[in-house]
């Protein structure tokens, strides 16, 4: 679990990956709403950030982070559905790119893990 | 111990510890957030020493040639002198205009003297500021390699102040404050063998131009390709300019389009967008530009990016007009980014 970053391929995975996610999330109607931003740079920083997390890369993003990165889109209405819509895109674009579903599972579980945080609720019991 | 100069104080760098960290320790607030290398909130640009190269991981290449890096993955093995990326303006001075002259229907080539200090790359835009503090950016439409002068090219626009006053008042001999340079459309260099896509409206075509023209002489072996838009043919103000050059050059090819027009050979008439997005097929593996109107610019960025563009292959100045425009975008654009306040250039 430790060397996932690694085994994914690290920075040059993350990169590949990141255009397609966004254009995934762009197309998505459920969830597109919450992707607009006129400065698709910055937009792309932000996805590329939360793929390197879900990666298990390098970050130190804390719960607290988390709650007040996405508190306007809560505000907007996101919730667990999106959140849903969010991990499928992450898999289907690491199925693009021939990840092994073994390691898009591990992939899932990091996502899942701040799904409290992003929404802003506090931990439920099964996690 | 490493010794750390940011914006004229002095920081001390101990072993192993990063130049956010080191920031810190002193009581500097920097902006910051991942603390990783990813999300680019700390960014700073070293003035002299040179960074570790780990530093400017995943940097676009343009803030790499300015020396930019993250300071929250910086361990510096040498004395740095870093400045904040807001404060990091190249030039700010005086600049005396040579010359007013007209081209086409309603656009002006003014040509200032060019300050030895100040450096750009072609495509990129400048802020110009008259004495009573009205300022609005312009594209510079020179080379970087003509030392003595460098100019812009005015549309005028009806009740912008600054394009009347440039057009009706404006005099040989005035000197104007202009800062920068600012922008990414800029030829980098990094990919030779693929097409330069160039697509523009209006005095849009005036950078992509210079970024044309910066390309051709960088020896550059994938072809290079300029869209045009305007809304009538007789505002294609470069078109004799660049099609008497594209007739001995093979690589350089040029489609002035228009909206609405009878058809005739050798233009393209409809949607500016929907033309180039017939040719993205032929031209995936291109790096494109797009400047001028931003309701051409953004719409075809995102399209480019979703036909299957890296967004990192996509470069875009959109001409924002100065009122109201401006103040609706300038809420979209993040604080790092000083807002283009410009008349449609």
């Amino acid at each position: 679990m430790k060397n996932m970053f690694e085994a994914l391929g690290g920075e040059a995975a993350v990169e590949a990956v990141v255009d397609t996610f966004y254009r995934k999330v762009l197309l998505d109607e459920r969830i597109s709403h919450f992707f607009e931003d006129i400065d698709m740079e910055r937009q792309r920083t932000k996805q590329k950030a939360f793929l390197t997390m879900a990666f298990g890369g390098p970050h130190s993003y804390t719960g607290k982070d988390m709650k007040v990165g996405h508190a306007h889109l809560v505000k907007m209405g996101l919730n667990d559905s999106h959140v849903d819509a969010v991990i499928e895109l992450l898999g289907a674009s690491l199925s693009d790119h021939g990840i092994s579903q073994e390691l898009i599972a591990q992939v899932a579980a990091v996502a899942e893990s701040v799904r409290d945080d992003v929404l802003g609720r506090e931990a439920s019991p099964k996690s | 111990m490493i010794e750390l100069d940011y914006d004229g104080r002095k920081f001390s760098v101990s072993p192993g510890e990063t130049v956010l960290e080191a920031l810190e320790r002193g009581g500097e607030k920097i902006p910051s957030s991942c603390r990783s290398g990813v999300c680019q909130s700390c960014l700073l640009r070293a003035e002299c020493g040179t960074v570790p190269r780990q530093a400017q991981a995943g940097l676009k290449e343009r803030l790499v040639n300015e020396n930019c890096f993250l300071a929250c993955v910086c361990r510096p093995d040498e004395n740095l002198k870093v400045v904040s990326v807001v404060d990091a303006v190249a030039f700010r001075g005086g600049v005396e205009i040579l010359s007013l002259d007209r081209m086409g229907l309603d656009v002006l080539a003014v040509t200032f003297k060019r300050p030895a200090t100040l450096r750009f790359e072609a495509g990129q835009f400048m802020t110009f500021e008259r004495g009573d503090g009205l300022s609005r950016s312009y594209s510079i439409a020179s080379l970087p390699d003509e030392t003595e002068t460098f100019n812009i090219h005015v549309r005028r626009v009806p009740q912008g102040k600054m394009s009347e006053w440039f057009h009706g008042k404006a005099q040989i001999g005035d000197t104007l404050i202009a800062s920068g340079p600012t922008g990414e459309c800029c030829y980098t260099g990094s990919d030779k063998k693929n097409p330069v896509v160039l697509i523009g409206t209006g005095t849009g075509v005036a950078p992509l131009w210079a970024l044309a023209r910066q390309a051709l002489r960088s020896d550059h072996m994938g072809d290079v390709v300029i869209f045009d838009g305007a809304l009538s043919e007789e505002r294609l103000y470069l078109r004799d300019e660049i099609q008497t050059q594209a007739t001995h050059l093979p690589k350089l090819s040029y489609h002035p389009c228009v909206l609405k027009a009878s058809e005739k050979p050798g233009l393209r008439v409809g949607d500016l967008g929907q033309i180039v997005l017939d040719e993205v097929p032929a031209l995936r593996l291109g790096t494109f530009y797009l400047c001028g109107d931003p309701n051409l610019v953004q719409p075809l960025r995102k399209k480019l990016f979703l036909a299957g563009i890296p967004l990192k292959k996509i470069f875009a100045d959109p001409f924002v007009s100065a009122a109201p425009a401006a103040a609706v975008a300038s809420k979209n654009v993040s604080s790092q980014e000083p807002v283009p306040l410009d008349e449609l250039r």
